[in-house]
């Protein structure tokens, strides 16, 4: 599989061992993994790269989860922000729902349920992508469900296009 | 205690005591989700070799590294968390100022704002080290609180240095250096020189930082 056909991430924690861990996890998986141990990395990678998903940590030095997940929403339109971290509280997610994070989970969170809502969060980015394009939206809408996240993930990918 | 300061640690002191275990309960979230990260990375890496995959076996020595460090991470938040939780025990105890400030750097060191911070070494062994009889819990509130405000008016590649400066004979005075120096025309806030009244001691901000003086200490 070639880094154009897999799913691009954008991890962003000030864990680093969290981050490591989690990146070397997901790179066996089907996605490219862009890590950022702060926001301000993040905002200036995120300039030059297309990212389909961002999983971000609320609480971090400078500038923090809340103020990341408002300037990637402006300047990324389609992309899903899942917030995921050990400060979510039922407050913090409804805050962060208010700006358009796609879900808040709370570390420690398992793989696989990191996994099947990076999916969740990818199929919602294609279809307000592609709300307009009927035909597009049917194949979507008719991905197997009967397949494993990452079957799905394979599947909703072959129908994105490069827009950020 | 008098009843002002049996008060101020209902009023002030349990917003502290939830603040700090709100800290300390992240850090450990921290700690798990590095752990729990790392061994299902671990097992990925099992079931690469099931299906005879090469991979680097440094890797295997790096994570079972990791988990290590991270127990022991956990340990000391740990034995944080219980000598904090211990700071209830008396209302007034005779206290060393550098075990204070020792725990509450550490305490502080767990939230997301804090900035490097030194401890001008060794404190323990400083000729300037005193013990104070005072309540401990709010004796570390004050420190907590302080070391907080700092950090907040702080860059967050700014560091703080605390050292101790004998005054008087039954004085001592901590001396916060934030470098570079902050704007600290402000500090301290009504509430935290509430709690540095109840305990007689009063801060005075300085070219450099900020200085907090104790009184009625002896030598430790």
């Amino acid at each position: 599989m070639t880094d154009t056909e897999k799913l691009h991430l954008l991890l962003v924690d000030d864990e680093e061992k969290f981050l490591n861990a989690l990146t070397e996890r997901l790179k066996l998986k089907f996605f490219d993994i862009t890590p950022a141990t702060n926001g301000e990395d993040a905002i200036e990678v995120a300039k030059k790269a297309r990212f389909d998903v961002a999983v971000v940590d609320l609480q971090m030095p400078g500038i923090d989860g809340v103020q990341l997940l408002e300037t990637l929403k402006k300047s990324h339109r389609f992309l899903e922000v899942i917030i995921l971290s050990g400060h979510a509280t039922i407050d913090t997610a409804v805050a962060c729902t208010k700006l358009g994070a796609f879900r808040v989970l709370e570390k420690p969170c398992g793989f696989d349920k990191l996994v099947e809502t990076i999916k969740e969060a990818y199929e919602s980015r294609l279809k307000k992508k592609f709300e307009n394009d009927v035909q597009r939206m049917k194949k979507i809408q008719s991905v197997a469900f009967g397949q494993s996240p990452l079957g799905i993930l394979r599947e909703l990918n072959k129908m994105d296009d490069n827009q950020k | 205690m008098t009843s002002h300061t049996s008060d101020l640690v209902h009023e002030q002191g349990l917003q502290f005591f939830g603040s700090v275990n709100a800290s300390i309960s992240h850090e450990l979230k921290n700690i798990f989700a590095i752990i729990s990260e790392t061994a299902g990375f671990l097992n990925d890496l099992t079931q690469l070799s099931k299906q005879g995959k090469p991979f680097d076996l440094s890797l295997l020595e790096n994570c079972s590294n990791s988990i290590a460090e991270e127990i022991e991470r956990g340990f000391d938040t740990i034995r944080q968390m219980n000598r904090f939780a211990h700071s209830v025990d008396d209302p007034v105890n005779d206290i060393r100022i550098s075990d204070a400030l020792t725990l509450a750097v550490k305490l502080t060191g767990f939230l997301s704002f804090a900035r490097k911070t030194h401890l001008k070494t060794p404190l323990e062994n400083s000729s300037e080290d005193r013990s104070v009889f005072i309540s401990p819990f709010l004796f570390q509130a004050l420190i907590y609180k302080t070391l907080s405000a700092l950090y907040r008016a702080m860059d967050p590649t700014a560091e703080l240095t605390l050292a101790l400066k004998d005054t008087q004979s039954s004085g001592v005075t901590v001396i916060f250096s934030p470098d570079p120096p902050v704007d600290l025309t402000d500090f301290p806030d009504p509430r935290i020189d509430e709690v540095a009244q109840a305990l007689n001691a009063a801060f005075a901000v300085t070219d450099t930082g900020l200085e907090l003086t104790i009184v009625n200490t002896k030598p430790y």
